[in-house]
C-alpha cells in the first residue's frame, strides 16, 4: 500500500465522523502566531553552534574553503574557554560556522546587503562594566567592518553571509541577543526540517563516525516531537549535571541529514531529558522517550578529557 | 439546528460570501431527484467554497480546483436519484476529494502540490514499504478499518486526523482550528499515525 492508497481509502471512512470533522473547532484560544511569524523573519536554527555545513545538490554549493570541522566541533555545549565569533542581527546572534572559515561563495552572487558590523563587543568588554555593545544591532566579535549579506536560496532567517577583505563567511543563528529561548517549535517550523529531514545519524559528543543511522520515517519522527520541546529553566545544579554527563559520556550528537545536503546536529544527553536547540536547552517531551530512547541505548563513546 | 446552521457559525469555508439563505440539504437532494438544475445551483452556492477548498488543499490550483467543483455536481447529478445521501455535504466533499486525486493523477508529472505531498509522505510511513503498490486490501476494507480506528481515539485527535488526512488541511490550519501549536498538531499526527500503523497490521492490512 502506498501514501496515495491510504489517502484514497480514507476518503471513505464513516460519514459522520468526517461530518464531524468537518465541525470541529478549537475549544482553546490559538497561540500567536503573529509572534512566531515575526521570529521567523528574523532567525532560525542555531544548535549549539552545532549545525555543520557540507555539500549541497540542487543548490549550488556552499563548502568551507578548508576544513575546519574539529574547531566546528569544539563550538559545542561544553565549548572551550574563548569568545565565540558572533553577531547580532535584528535581535538575534549569529556565530560564524567553522568558528569563522572562509566559504566558497562563488556560486552565489551576494546582492542584497544587511548592514555592516561596525559594533566590536570586544572593545566593550575591555572597557569593563556593562557591555552595551553585547547587545547591540550589528555589533561583532569577528570581521568588524564587515558586510552582512542575505544568501541567495537561503531564509536570512537561517544563514547569513559577511564579507570582509576578499573573504566570505557563513554565519547562523545561534540565540536571541537578549537570551530568551529560540523555541523549538519556532526553530523546527520555519527552518521546514520536517519535510527536509531524510536521515538522522547519533554520533559520539565529540566525533565525526556515525554510531547509528535511522531512515527517514525515524528521522521526521524525532523531528516531530523535538518540535514540541519545551525550553529548560536550569539551576547551577542542573547546569553541573549537564557537564558530569557529558565527561562521562552520556551527551550524543543528532545528526539530522537534509534532503539539500546539509546537516543540523543537536546534542542529547538521555539521562538528563535534554536536548541543546541553538544557545538553549529543552526538556525532551515524553514522547521522545516512549518513542526514541532506544535509540542511544548500548552506544558507547570515550570520556571526554577533563581540561 | 441544521447541519448549515452549524457550518455557518463555526467556519467560514463553506459557504460564499453571499447573505442569502441556502437551502436546506433535503430540498436540494429533491431537486437533484427531481432532476432541476437548480440542484447545481443551490449546491454550488451552499457548498461550493467547501468542496472548492477540498479540492485545492489537494490541487493547489484555483483553477484547476474549480474545475473540480463544477465536476462535482455533475458528479452528484449523475449518482443522484439512485442514491440519497444523509449527509450532502460529506457527500460532495467525497466526490470533489476523488475528482481532485484523479485530476492529480493525471498531472502529477507536470504540477507538484509540495503541502500535499508531504501528506502523502506522511501516509507513506504508515505502510511498511511504500514501494509496495499491491495492497492487500481493497479500500472499502482499509476505510472501514480506519474508521473503526478512529472510533477508539478521543474526539480531537479524530478532528486533527481527519482535517489533515481527508480535508488535506495544512498543519497550520489544523492548528489554528483547534487552537494548538503547529508542534503539537505535528506530535499528535505522528503518534496518530504510529497507532494507525499499528492498527492496521493488526488488521492484515498492511504487513
Amino acid at each position: 500500500m502506498t501514501g496515495i492508497q491510504l489517502f484514497r481509502a480514507i476518503g471513505s471512512v464513516d460519514d459522520d465522523l468526517v461530518e464531524a470533522a468537518a465541525e470541529a473547532k478549537a475549544k482553546r484560544p490559538p497561540l500567536k502566531l503573529a509572534v512566531l511569524r515575526w521570529a521567523a523573519a528574523a532567525a532560525v536554527l542555531a544548535l549549539v553552534a552545532g549545525l555543520s555545513v557540507s555539500r549541497l545538490t540542487a543548490t549550488p554549493q556552499l563548502a568551507p574553503l578548508e576544513t575546519l570541522m574539529d574547531q566546528s566541533r569544539a563550538m559545542t555545549m561544553s565549548s572551550p574557554a574563548g569568545m565565540r565569533k558572533l553577531f547580532n542581527y535584528g535581535g538575534y546572534r549569529y556565530a560564524f560556522v567553522g568558528d569563522g572559515a572562509p566559504y566558497d561563495f562563488s556560486q552565489f552572487e551576494l546582492t542584497r546587503s544587511l548592514g555592516t558590523l561596525d559594533t566590536d563587543i570586544l572593545a566593550g568588554m575591555d572597557s569593563g562594566g556593562d557591555n552595551e555593545a553585547a547587545r547591540a544591532d550589528l555589533a561583532t566579535t569577528f570581521a568588524l567592518g564587515g558586510t552582512v549579506y542575505e544568501i541567495p536560496g537561503y531564509d536570512p532567517a537561517f544563514r547569513l553571509a559577511v564579507t570582509l577583505d576578499g573573504q566570505t563567511y557563513l554565519a547562523e543563528l545561534a540565540g536571541r541577543v537578549d537570551n530568551e529561548p529560540l523555541g523549538a517549535e519556532y526553530f523546527f517550523t520555519v527552518s521546514g526540517m520536517e519535510a527536509a529531514v531524510r536521515k538522522a545519524h547519533i554520533l559520539p559528543h565529540m566525533g565525526e563516525e556515525p554510531l547509528r543511522s535511522l531512515g527517514r520515517r525515524d528521522a521526521r519522527g524525532i523531528v516531530e516531537i523535538l518540535s514540541g520541546s519545551a525550553a529548560a529553566t536550569l539551576t547551577n545544579e542542573d547546569y553541573e549535571n549537564i557537564a558530569r554527563t557529558q565527561l562521562e559520556g552520556g551527551s550524543w550528537q543528532l545528526e539530522l541529514a537534509l534532503a539539500d545536503g546539509t546537516n543540523v546536529r543537536l546534542y542529547v544527553i538521555p539521562e538528563l531529558n535534554l536536548v541543546s536547540i541553538g544557545d538553549d536547552y529543552y526538556t525532551l517531551p515524553e514522547e521522545f522517550a516512549e518513542q526514541y530512547g532506544g535509540i542511544f541505548e548500548g552506544l558507547e563513546q570515550q570520556a571526554l578529557p577533563y581540561s | 439546528m441544521g447541519f448549515q446552521n452549524k457550518l455557518t457559525k463555526h467556519s467560514t469555508m463553506y459557504y460564499p460570501e453571499e447573505t442569502e439563505v441556502a437551502m436546506e440539504d433535503i430540498e436540494i437532494i429533491d431537486l437533484y431527484w427531481a432532476r432541476s438544475e437548480a440542484a447545481i445551483a443551490e449546491s454550488a452556492k451552499k457548498y461550493g467554497r467547501y468542496c472548492k477548498s477540498i479540492a485545492n488543499n489537494i490541487l493547489s490550483s484555483d483553477e484547476d480546483s474549480e474545475e473540480c467543483v463544477n465536476d462535482t455536481w455533475m458528479g452528484a447529478w449523475k449518482s443522484m436519484p439512485d442514491q440519497r445521501p444523509s449527509r450532502l455535504a460529506v457527500f460532495l466533499g467525497k466526490i470533489a476529494r476523488n475528482i481532485a486525486l484523479n485530476k492529480l493523477d493525471h498531472r502529477k508529472a507536470k504540477k507538484r502540490n509540495s503541502e500535499f505531498d508531504l501528506i502523502l509522505s506522511e501516509l507513506g510511513d504508515c505502510v511498511r514499504d511504500p514501494e509496495d503498490v499491491e495492497s492487500r486490501s481493497d479500500e472499502a476494507e482499509t476505510a472501514r478499518a480506519v474508521s473503526a480506528f478512529l472510533r477508539t481515539v478521543d474526539a480531537d485527535s479524530r478532528g486533527v486526523f481527519l482535517r489533515r488526512y481527508w480535508y488535506a488541511d495544512p498543519v497550520a490550519d489544523i492548528a489554528k482550528r483547534f487552537g494548538m501549536s503547529e508542534a503539537k498538531v505535528k506530535s499528535m499526527l505522528f503518534r496518530l499515525r504510529n497507532k494507525l500503523r499499528e492498527h492496521l497490521m493488526g488488521e492484515g492490512i498492511i504487513i
